[in-house]
């Protein structure tokens, strides 16, 4: 499900779950704080580059992270 | 595989790298734009007490010298201030950036032509070069806060 046409991610809560501040994120990412936070509240999305770094960062798929409302947990959901 | 091979060598990482790496590039940006500052600080206060010593009277003419000295200095700020600012952009700043230039070059692409044709027709006086100069870095500015905060 998408909200205002934006891709919605899973970021914050991966970021929880290692107890990571967005600081934190941004500096292993090699982008500012407030580039996570814009990531993690909709209000950008990240290129593919950027999405691929934080899908190998958190060892995941980038559509582990990333959902568009288009793919199969949406349809499911 | 790959994936988890390439997470362990972040996982090295100590903890609170992310944070000190995350605080370096934002020192690093911290010196390019406060020399940004100093040097237009300077340059503008320069200008400001040239001018009031011919009572803002922008007809009268400055010192050559000083002039190209301070054309020198505002393009080397604008080229190796862009490049070297551009090199600590992420890509959410650089789209702000791109954003609020889009703005700033409409807003003079719009107030400029329309001031002259109401010049021309008599309605205004003739567009002040200057003003339209401090428009621009006006809606570069405004929009910049607005895309960064909104």
């Amino acid at each position: 499900m998408t909200v205002g046409g934006w891709v919605q991610n899973r970021l914050k809560v991966l970021r929880a779950e290692r107890d990571w501040s967005q600081a934190e994120l941004g500096g292993r990412l090699g982008v500012s704080r407030q580039a996570v936070n814009a990531i993690e509240t909709g209000k950008y999305d990240p290129s593919l580059p950027l999405a691929f770094k934080i899908a190998r960062l958190f060892g995941l798929k980038i559509e582990d992270i990333f959902n568009d409302g288009e793919g199969e947990d949406a349809r499911r959901g | 595989m790959m994936a988890k091979a390439r997470m362990r060598v972040v996982d090295d990482l100590g903890r609170g790298a992310g944070e000190e790496m995350e605080r370096a590039q934002r020192r690093r940006r911290g010196v390019i734009v406060g020399t940004l500052f100093v040097l237009g600080t300077i340059t503008g206060a320069y200008g400001g007490w040239t001018m009031a010593e011919t009572d803002f009277d922008l007809s009268q003419p400055w010192s050559p010298t000083i002039c190209l000295i301070l054309a020198g200095i505002y393009l080397a700020a604008m080229l190796f201030g862009s490049i070297a600012l551009s090199k600590q952009m992420d890509e959410v700043e650089r789209q702000v950036h791109y954003k609020a230039a889009g703005v700033a070059g409409g807003t003079y692409a719009v107030v400029y032509p329309t001031w002259f044709l109401l010049w021309k027709g008599g309605f205004v006086p003739e567009p002040i070069h200057w003003a339209l100069f401090i428009l621009f870095w006006v809606a570069l500015a405004a929009s910049t806060l607005y895309y960064r905060f909104r």
